[in-house]
């Protein structure tokens, strides 16, 4: 049998020449015969990361994923680079092995969004986290961790810190907060326990007569941490008073529909000059006996410092979705 | 007729496929995917050569063919796996290691492209794609030998091989020897007078050096592949030089 490339006569049965090692006789079923293709997104990710070799800006890409592989620094700084899913197996080479568990933890951690802040959306998002320390025990470093005991230990403290993370890293990095409040406003259908998006960067020229904002209300004689929304019913330098149920301006009365007055306010005769950096925010309270004046200022008068956010949409319930004016 | 006319021997009479139809065997896709390669379709090139690999895999022009297409196609790193399940088959075969080469060195990988392209020419059997290779590398580094190379590859190449002509003188374009790629183009374009890619070779180039024959070797171009974007962009970049452009070239 001669060997198309170096014309060597071998045994007849031979399947390789002894001369060059070429294959003899191939069987087309034997040998795949279709090269891979490249898929199109890969195309202008390639032609970047060309263009950076040519200019010698990022070095051999191989001799870094060898580092991220095998050196002990690597393999801790690829389950750190992990508190972005998958991003510390793109630093290995090796997001194949945890494509479909991403793709998963986003599915959970959007449609958690999506259902926020209801039981159901807390849920998604709890077994989202639970799918993100999935991820992590995925690299090889995990497997280092022999004993069961630690292993368990290892699972809970990463469940801790990641909870950590997701409680506090929407605050650094997102300039969007939270929170419910307690009034009901007919005119733009608002009820007690909606739960509204705020833009935390404000500015003084954002807020006007109605806007809904974030602050932590002040609890007289006790230590309060949450944070509701408010309206804001009276600007800097107006006269507000209270007559029946209605706030009255600068003796201009104001629509109840728009600007109720809360319910521990109805019935009570109340006038206060606002300050020219203070605004009235009206809020619901349980006051403890009669509320005077003094009381009032204090609960209801804040400055613009004390804002921490101007809601933007509503979130929650879902059925009343959307931006509001 | 003759007597014994329809007496059935065996093997004996020759094959026909039926009328008109020539027989699908690999030479026959081995020769349609030349012509696609000719009209600068490499995809269709592409699938003809998978074509002849699937009739007999030990054809080994086709495995080199395959990998030249997968580099002409921009797919670099598939061309290089592609190399490696060649050389499975054909170990150290220089033409497999020199298109790895080629490849590494598009795909800006020029310390591997070297180290390739060193063991692909200590090999007994240096096929004249092995230089086609070399000179390209070298032409990256800016290296004078590379025009050695491209002479030893077409000194070792049949002397009327339209494709090594075409393969050294598409080189020799994109590292701006135009008048020396015209010499090879126009014995190409001789040779095989349907070639668009060869027209629209020889239509750059002459357009760089300024010379009114563009225009009509790039429309000869559109006229034999009308699918294709590249000679109409070129036409059309023609058109709207400005006189100095026109003038002096480039």
């Amino acid at each position: 049998m001669r060997c198309p490339r170096c014309q060597f006569e071998n045994i007849p049965g031979k399947t390789r020449c002894f001369k060059c090692d070429s294959i003899l006789e191939i069987s087309a079923g034997s040998i795949s015969i279709h090269p891979p293709r490249m898929p199109n997104w890969k195309k202008p990710v390639r032609n970047i990361f060309r263009m950076f070799r040519r200019r010698h800006i990022v070095p051999d890409i191989e001799v870094g994923l060898r580092w991220g592989r095998y050196s002990e620094l690597g393999r801790y700084s690829a389950v750190i680079l992990d508190i972005i899913p998958g991003l510390g197996h793109v630093f290995q080479g090796c997001f194949k092995k945890v494509w479909w568990l991403v793709l998963l933890w986003w599915v959970f951690i959007a449609s958690g969004i999506y259902f926020f802040p209801s039981s159901l959306g807390f849920a998604l998002l709890g077994i989202g986290i639970g799918i993100h320390i999935w991820i992590i025990t995925r690299h090889s470093l995990w497997k280092d961790i022999e004993n069961f005991k630690s292993k368990a230990f290892a699972v809970i403290g990463l469940y801790l810190f990641l909870l950590f993370v997701y409680r506090y890293s929407p605050r650094i990095f997102l300039p969007v907060t939270g929170g419910y409040t307690t009034l009901t406003i007919p005119w733009n259908n608002v009820e007690p326990s909606d739960y509204f998006l705020a833009r935390r960067n404000i500015r003084l020229d954002m807020l006007e007569r109605g806007s809904l904002v974030l602050i932590e209300p002040r609890a007289i004689g006790r230590r309060n941490t949450t944070t509701v929304i408010g309206q804001v019913a009276a600007l800097p330098g107006e006269l507000i008073a209270i007559e029946g149920n209605s706030f009255v301006i600068n003796g201009q009365v104001m629509d109840n529909s728009r600007y109720p007055v809360p319910r521990w306010l109805h019935r009570i005769k109340m006038s206060l000059n606002m300050d020219s950096d203070s605004y009235f925010i009206s809020l619901e309270y349980r006051p403890y006996g009669m509320p005077n004046d003094e009381y009032i200022r204090q609960t209801c008068i804040y400055k613009f410092e004390d804002m921490r956010a101007r809601a933007f949409m509503r979130w929650s319930p879902i059925s009343k979705r959307g931006v509001i004016e | 007729m003759a007597r014994f006319s329809q007496l059935e021997f065996g093997d004996s009479l020759p094959k026909k496929g039926p009328e008109g139809e020539p027989i699908r065997k690999a030479d026959f896709f081995y020769q349609e995917a030349l012509k696609y390669w000719f009209a600068a379709n490499f995809e269709l090139a592409l699938r003809n050569f998978s074509r002849v690999l699937e009739e007999n895999p030990s054809i080994f022009p086709a495995w080199p063919w395959q990998i030249l297409m997968l580099i002409e196609l921009g797919e670099y790193p598939e061309a290089i796996v592609w190399a490696d399940k060649a050389l499975e088959s054909f170990p150290e075969h220089p033409e497999l290691l020199a298109l790895k080469s080629l490849a590494y060195c598009r795909d800006a990988k020029l310390e591997k492209a070297l180290a390739f392209s060193d063991n692909s020419v200590t090999k007994n059997d240096v096929t004249p794609r092995v230089w086609l290779a070399r000179a390209e590398i070298l032409l990256h580094r800016k290296s004078a030998v590379a025009e050695n190379c491209i002479s030893k590859a077409l000194s070792s190449a049949n002397q009327n091989s339209p494709v090594i002509k075409l393969e050294a003188a598409r080189l020799l374009r994109r590292k701006h020897k135009y008048s020396s790629a015209i010499e090879h183009l126009s014995s190409v374009v001789q040779a095989v007078p349907k070639s668009a890619l060869a027209w629209y070779e020889l239509g750059c180039c002459q357009a760089k050096l300024g010379l009114s024959q563009a225009k009509a070797s790039l429309e000869q171009s559109c006229q034999f592949n009308p699918e294709w974007d590249e000679p109409r962009k070129e036409l059309y970049r023609i058109g709207k030089r400005w006189f100095f452009r026109r003038l002096f070239g480039g």
